[in-house]
C-alpha cells in the first residue's frame, strides 16, 4: 500500500502540515478502511504516541521512515478530531508546531544555503506570506519590519520588542531560533484549524483507531487540564470580553492581556483559583505556573504587593481597547464593572 | 457669542474663503473620518466628504474652529467606531515643542490663573483669588521651533536609516507645522497596515524605550557589540537589568541600529579612544542612557498608537493659534511666524493681559502687559486663541 519515499517525503514527514501533505497521501494510494489490516498496527501506534504526546506536554520527536511519519501525522489528526475536545486540537497543534520548530533549527543551521532557502520558501513565504532573507555570510536572517511585528507582539518577553533588535533599512536581523520561534505560534494555529477543518464520520473508523479516541477522550475528561470554562461575559468591559473570546476560542493573548485579565478579575472580587480557570483554555496552558504568576499579580508571592488593574489609558496603549460608549467616562476597567455599565449595555 | 470669539471665527471665515487651496484632500478622502470643533467647544465627528469641495463647502459654512481627518483608512467613516471597518491608517508622528522643555520657555511662556485671568510669573498659586488652576500657555519662540525641526530630524534620520523610509520622498513622508507649537510628520506606504500594538513597538524602538542593553547586544551576534566573557549580567538587587555591574560592551560605530547610533556618539563624545564601555559608563562620567536620552525621539505615543483618533487636517487653522498646519517643504527654512500665518492685517483695537516680545509676518508685537494696543487682526488672533487678548469695541 505504501509506496517508497519520494525527494519530498522527508520533508513533509517533517512539516507534515505543508498544504502538499494531503497530495503526497494520494501518491501513498491509501484509505481509512485498511487500518483495519493488523500489519498496520505500528502506524495506529505511533499516530497514537503523538497524541500521547501531546496530552502529556512533550514533544514526539521520532523521524524514522518517513511515510509512515506523515501517515502516523494524519491518524493522530484524525484521533484528536473524532475526540471532539476543542482543547485538545490546541494542544496537539501546540506540540506538533514545536516538533517542526525542533527541525526548522537543525534545517537552518546546516551550510547548505540551498537547503536553507528551500525551508525558507516553502515555510515562510507559501505558508506565512513572510519573505525572509538569508545572509549567509553574517550567519542571520532578515524579515521586514512589519511582518516581524506582525508576530513579535504577541510575545511577553522584553527579548522579543523591536528596541532590543537590529533593524537596517526596513528589515529586523534576527537568528535561526529566533526566525522560528516567531512563526511557531502560527503554526500551531494552521495545524489546529486543519484539525478543525476534518469531517470525521466516528462511526465509520476503524476499530483500532476508534479504541484509541475513546482512550484518549477519557483520559482527557479526568485531567483537569482540559476541563473548558464557560462565563457570563455580560459583566464585563469590552477589553476583558475580547480576551475571554480569544481564550474561549484557544487562542493565545499577549502577556500583557493576561496580566489585564488577571489583575481585573482579581480586583471585581475573584478568588485566585478562580482567575486560574480563565486561563485553562490557553494552549500552553499548565497549572503551576498559571497559578505562581496569578499568585504574584494578587500579592501572595514575591514582593508581597497587588498588581492593580491598568487603567483605561494604559490599555488603550497596549492596544487591547475595544472603547465602547458604555467606557464613557470610566478610567479603569474596573469601573466598568463596579458602577454596572454592562446594565446600560442591556438596556 | 463672546464679541472676542466672533471676531476670531470671522477672521477664520475669512481664511476659509480666501485660501481654500491650502486645504489638504488625504489620498482616499472617501474612506477618512472627518471631525471639527465648533467654537462653542462642541465636537462634531463621524463626518464623510466624498470631495475636497464638500468639505470645503463645509468650512466656508460652519467655519469651525479645528477640524480633524482620521488617520485611519473606513470602510464605512460615518459608522459607529465598532462599525467602522478599520482599513489601515496612515503612520503618524507628534512633536510637541512643550514636551521638549525648551530652556528659553521661562523667558517668554506665559501663566494665567484660570479663574480670575490674571497672570502670574510661574506655576504657583494665584495672588489675587488664591486659585491653584493655573494655564501654562506657551509662546514659541525661534529657539523654540529649532528644537521642533532637530527632533523632525533625529525621528526622519532614524526612519530612514531603520525602516527604509526615505524622507526625501514627499509620496511617503510628509512633515507638517501643528498650526501652533510642534510637528506632525505623515508617513503613508508600506507601514500603513501595522496594528496599534506594533504601533507602540515603533514608538518604544523610537524613544528607545525598554531597551535592554544586555539584550540587544547578546542579540547582535559577534561582529558588533557583545557581552565580554565572564561578565555577570546583573546587578545587586536583581532590579534593572540596565544596570549591570563588571560588563564590558565592545562599541561598534559600524553598526545598525541602535548599536551603531550608541556607539557612535559615545565614541564622538569621549575623550579615551578605548572602543569599550565599562560598567554602562564612558570617559567624561555619562552613561548609555544619557546617549539614549540625546539620540531618542520624543513623540507622542496616544497620537501614533490609536489608530481612530481624529488628527489635525493639514490646510486649517489651529484655534490655539490662529496659524495654519501646513507643509514645511524645506524644514530648514521654514518659518511658521511666517508662513503659517494667513490672518488678515487689519488693525483692531485690543486689551492684551500679558504677552511677551513676538513676531509675526516679520512684525515684532510687545511685548504687552495689561494693556490696549492698535495691533493687525493676526496678531490680535494669535493673542486671542490663547486667552491673552480680548476685543476693544467703541462703545
Amino acid at each position: 500500500m505504501i509506496s517508497n519515499s519520494n525527494n519530498n517525503s522527508r520533508l513533509i514527514a517533517k512539516y507534515p502540515f505543508l498544504s502538499n501533505a494531503a497530495d503526497y497521501l494520494k501518491v501513498l494510494n491509501y484509505s481509512l478502511e485498511e487500518f483495519n489490516d493488523p500489519s498496520l498496527a505500528n502506524i495506529i501506534d505511533k499516530a497514537s504516541k503523538r497524541v500521547l504526546a501531546a496530552i502529556n506536554g512533550i514533544v514526539y520527536d521520532e523521524l524514522e521512515d518517513a511515510d509512515i511519519e506523515i501517515v502516523s501525522f494524519l491518524l493522530a489528526c484524525i484521533m484528536v478530531r473524532a475526540t471532539k475536545v476543542k482543547n485538545l486540537y490546541k494542544r496537539f497543534a501546540l506540540a506538533e508546531a514545536k516538533r517542526a520548530e525542533m527541525f526548522l533549527i537543525q534545517d537552518l543551521s546546516k551550510d547548505s544555503k540551498i537547503t536553507i532557502d528551500n525551508i525558507l520558501r516553502v515555510i515562510f513565504r507559501d505558508l506565512f506570506n513572510v519573505d525572509v532573507i538569508y545572509d549567509k555570510d553574517n550567519a542571520l536572517f532578515k524579515i521586514r519590519v512589519e511582518d516581524y511585528l506582525r508576530y513579535s507582539t504577541n510575545f511577553h518577553d522584553g527579548y522579543w520588542r523591536l528596541v532590543n533588535r537590529i533593524v537596517h533599512k526596513g528589515y529586523v536581523h534576527l537568528n535561526s531560533k529566533d526566525v522560528i520561534r516567531l512563526i511557531r505560534d502560527e503554526l500551531m494555529l494552521i495545524i489546529a484549524s486543519k484539525i478543525e477543518g476534518m469531517s470525521i464520520d466516528e462511526g465509520r473508523l476503524p476499530e483500532p483507531i476508534a479504541k484509541y479516541v475513546n482512550a484518549f477522550r477519557a483520559m482527557v475528561y479526568e485531567n483537569k487540564e482540559f476541563s473548558v470554562f464557560r462565563i457570563d461575559k455580560g459583566r464585563y468591559p469590552p477589553c476583558i470580553v475580547n480576551i475571554l473570546n480569544t481564550l474561549e476560542q484557544g487562542g493565545n493573548p499577549s502577556h500583557t492581556a493576561r496580566v489585564l485579565l488577571a489583575t481585573y478579575m482579581l480586583a471585581i472580587g475573584n478568588s485566585v483559583d478562580e482567575v486560574c480557570e480563565l486561563f485553562k483554555n490557553a494552549p500552553d496552558y499548565n497549572a503551576n505556573i498559571t497559578r505562581y504568576q496569578v499568585e504574584h499579580l494578587a500579592g501572595l508571592r514575591g514582593n508581597m504587593v497587588r498588581y492593580a488593574c491598568p487603567s483605561c489609558e494604559k490599555v488603550m496603549l497596549q492596544g487591547l481597547c475595544y472603547k465602547s460608549k458604555e467606557c464613557e467616562g470610566i478610567k479603569n476597567p474596573v469601573q466598568f464593572t463596579i458602577k454596572g455599565r454592562y446594565e446600560q449595555r442591556d438596556g | 457669542m463672546d464679541e472676542t470669539i466672533n471676531i476670531v471665527r470671522q477672521a477664520f471665515r475669512e481664511f476659509y474663503y480666501n485660501n481654500y487651496n491650502l486645504i489638504e484632500a488625504p489620498n482616499a478622502i472617501e474612506e477618512r473620518e472627518f471631525g471639527y470643533f465648533k467654537f462653542d467647544g462642541t465636537m462634531v465627528r463621524h463626518l464623510s466628504f466624498k470631495s475636497i469641495n464638500e468639505l470645503i463647502a463645509l468650512l466656508i459654512r460652519e467655519v469651525p474652529a479645528d477640524v480633524y481627518c482620521s488617520s485611519a483608512y473606513y470602510s464605512y467613516p460615518t459608522r459607529v467606531m465598532q462599525e467602522k471597518g478599520l482599513k489601515g491608517a496612515d503612520l503618524i508622528f507628534d512633536i510637541d515643542i512643550k514636551e521638549l522643555k525648551p530652556q528659553c520657555a521661562e523667558r517668554h511662556d506665559v501663566y494665567l490663573c484660570s479663574i480670575c485671568k490674571s497672570s502670574l510669573q510661574s506655576n504657583s498659586t494665584c495672588e489675587k483669588c488664591n486659585s491653584s488652576s493655573i494655564k501654562h500657555i506657551p509662546i514659541p519662540c525661534n529657539e523654540c521651533i529649532n528644537l521642533g525641526k532637530s527632533e523632525v530630524r533625529k525621528l526622519l534620520n532614524i526612519l530612514e536609516d531603520d525602516f527604509a523610509i526615505d524622507s526625501s520622498n514627499k509620496d511617503e513622508v510628509c512633515v507638517y507645522f501643528s498650526g501652533n507649537n510642534g510637528f506632525h510628520v505623515h508617513i503613508k506606504g508600506r507601514y500603513t497596515n501595522l496594528d496599534s500594538n506594533a504601533r507602540a513597538e515603533v514608538v518604544n524602538y523610537l524613544s528607545a524605550k525598554g531597551l535592554v542593553y544586555d539584550i540587544l547586544f547578546k542579540s547582535n551576534r559577534g561582529k558588533e557589540v557583545r557581552v565580554l566573557k565572564g561578565s555577570s549580567y546583573k546587578d545587586k538587587d536583581n532590579k534593572n537589568p540596565n544596570h549591570a555591574t563588571n560588563i564590558k560592551f565592545l562599541l561598534n560605530p559600524d553598526g545598525y541600529g541602535w548599536v551603531g547610533r550608541v556607539s557612535r556618539y559615545i565614541l564622538n563624545n569621549r575623550r579615551g579612544k578605548s572602543k569599550y564601555i565599562n560598567n554602562n559608563y564612558y570617559a567624561d562620567g555619562n552613561t548609555i542612557d544619557d546617549a539614549l536620552l540625546k539620540l531618542s525621539v520624543r513623540i507622542d505615543p496616544n497620537v501614533t498608537i490609536d489608530m481612530h483618533r481624529i488628527f489635525r487636517l493639514a490646510g486649517t487653522l489651529n484655534s490655539k493659534s490662529s496659524l495654519a498646519k501646513v507643509i514645511c517643504d524645506d524644514l530648514n527654512s521654514f518659518n511658521p511666524f511666517n508662513d503659517a500665518c494667513f490672518i488678515s492685517d487689519r488693525e483692531v483695537n485690543a486689551y492684551i493681559i500679558k504677552a511677551p516680545r513676538f513676531t509675526l509676518k516679520g512684525n515684532t508685537f510687545g511685548p504687552f502687559m495689561e494693556e490696549h494696543a492698535k495691533i493687525p487682526l493676526y496678531a490680535f488672533c494669535y493673542l486671542a486663541c490663547k486667552g491673552l487678548a480680548s476685543i476693544v469695541t467703541d462703545e
